[in-house]
């Protein structure tokens, strides 16, 4: 049996049943060599002459996005708004025209619910009139307690440097002593409402006078009390109109 | 949809109404009068205490408010006042300088917890408060509240050329700032 299987293979023609193309092995070395360094660039960075920033790539889709953001908001705030303002913008700064004008401050969560809702809530008309009557009042008060303060100095001076002796005393010492009083009366009198207020904010003892003053004088809360709700109004209309002001001549 | 300013008063000087009507006006524009001095005064407590007094104002004057004008308009003069005189009063209170108080804007912008110093929005913010009060009033209104200059003469009783001008100006210099920093 194994003979003659021998004999078989012997008998098979050792010839090459299969044909290559033409100059295959010639030229299979080289496709493979080529075949090999592309697959070695494929796989390796490719080198530039050109720098990218650090970080460039992995910052540029939030950069497009922001900026495409930015396009959609100033086209929407273009035909919502005024098409003037943004063809001014765009002849004099159009990189003014690609800013968001979405406010950037924060504000407290339903401010505008909730805050806002306070002004009339409590805007019974004594509270809002106690609110602008007081600041008034409390300009008032403070000319009043200089006025005290400065009467309060006089008298003060006129008492304990003249002892109201009689014009025909005439002893040298009390005439010293008038001579004082005259002073401080025309010391007084030359000065302003402001250098005197000015003076009480910076002297505490005197301050304090004035802070009595203005926090026990029942006459002057009486005073205010007694002033009418008209009073007040005109008062208020001749001495401030809030439309007019500051913001002229600009 | 809130009512028309016309109606609004005319609910407004009506005694059962005065207050709904009063809420009304507060509800229309608190919005735009609070980013309008928020721009100019930046800190929030600041702001609100200035829409705050503001409105108190309206409320005392709104009876002798002769309808020559806008509500808007006036409304608008009273909170730009407003806010001129709380800056005023924020110089004198702590005797510094207009650079000083300037940069203590800056600062308070800086300080805000979304500040963001490459954002363009921030940027601008901060050019803005380079500017002297008065541009800077001129430009918010323009910029912010697209506001034509025809109104804003109304509002700050100044001519249109001068306003246009003062504008540009102001521009010019936001670009600046933002180009540089």
């Amino acid at each position: 049996m194994t003979e003659n299987s021998s004999d078989i293979w012997m008998e098979v023609p050792r010839s090459n049943v299969y044909t290559v193309p033409e100059w295959y092995f010639d030229t299979l070395p080289g496709h493979i060599m080529s075949h090999i360094r592309f697959s070695a660039t494929l796989q390796t960075p490719q080198q530039t002459p050109y720098q990218v920033p650090t970080g460039y790539f992995d910052a540029l889709s939030s950069r497009i996005l922001s900026q495409v953001h930015l396009q959609a908001g100033a086209s929407q705030q273009t035909v919502a708004g005024n098409k003037e303002v943004y063809q001014e913008l765009q002849q004099l700064a159009p990189l003014l025209n690609t800013i968001s004008k979405q406010p950037v401050f924060s504000i407290p969560e339903n401010y505008f619910e909730v805050q806002l809702q306070m002004p009339v809530t409590v805007a019974d008309t004594s509270t809002l009139r106690t609110l602008r009557v007081v600041r008034k009042v409390n300009s008032w008060l403070r000319y009043s307690a200089a006025a005290v303060v400065a009467g309060i100095m006089v008298t003060a001076a006129f008492v304990f440097t003249d002892n109201g002796g009689p014009a025909g005393n005439t002893s040298g010492n009390s005439t010293v002593k008038t001579g004082k009083s005259l002073d401080v009366k025309k010391e007084v009198s030359v000065l302003s409402e402001d250098e005197i207020v000015n003076y009480l904010s910076t002297h505490p003892s005197t301050a304090d006078v004035s802070t009595s003053v203005t926090s026990v004088s029942p006459d002057i809360q009486h005073i205010v009390n007694d002033i009418s709700e008209e009073e007040i109004r005109q008062y208020l209309k001749e001495n401030s109109d809030p439309g007019e002001g500051l913001a002229k001549g600009i | 949809m809130y009512p028309d300013d016309k109606e609004l008063l005319h609910l407004f000087r009506q005694p059962e109404t005065r207050e709904q009507a009063f809420t009304g006006i507060i509800k229309k524009y608190q919005e735009k009068l609070y980013w309008h001095i928020r721009r100019m005064v930046v800190d929030h407590d600041d702001t609100h205490d200035v829409l705050q007094n503001m409105f108190i104002k309206v409320w005392n004057a709104l009876d002798n408010f002769r309808e020559d004008s806008q509500l808007y308009t006036w409304l608008y003069r009273i909170a730009t006042n407003e806010s001129l005189t709380f800056l005023e009063q924020q110089k004198k209170r702590s005797a510094v300088s207009l650079s000083d108080v300037e940069s203590n804007l800056s600062n308070k912008i800086m300080a805000d917890r979304h500040f963001d110093s490459n954002k363009l929005e921030w940027k601008l913010q901060l050019a803005i408060q380079q500017l002297p009060e008065k541009q800077r009033i001129v430009f918010n209104l323009r910029y912010y509240d697209e506001m034509p200059y025809e109104e804003m003469s109304r509002v700050l009783e100044t001519s249109e050329g001068a306003l246009k001008a003062s504008y540009h100006h102001a521009v010019k210099k936001i670009e600046d700032f933002i180009r540089n920093h």
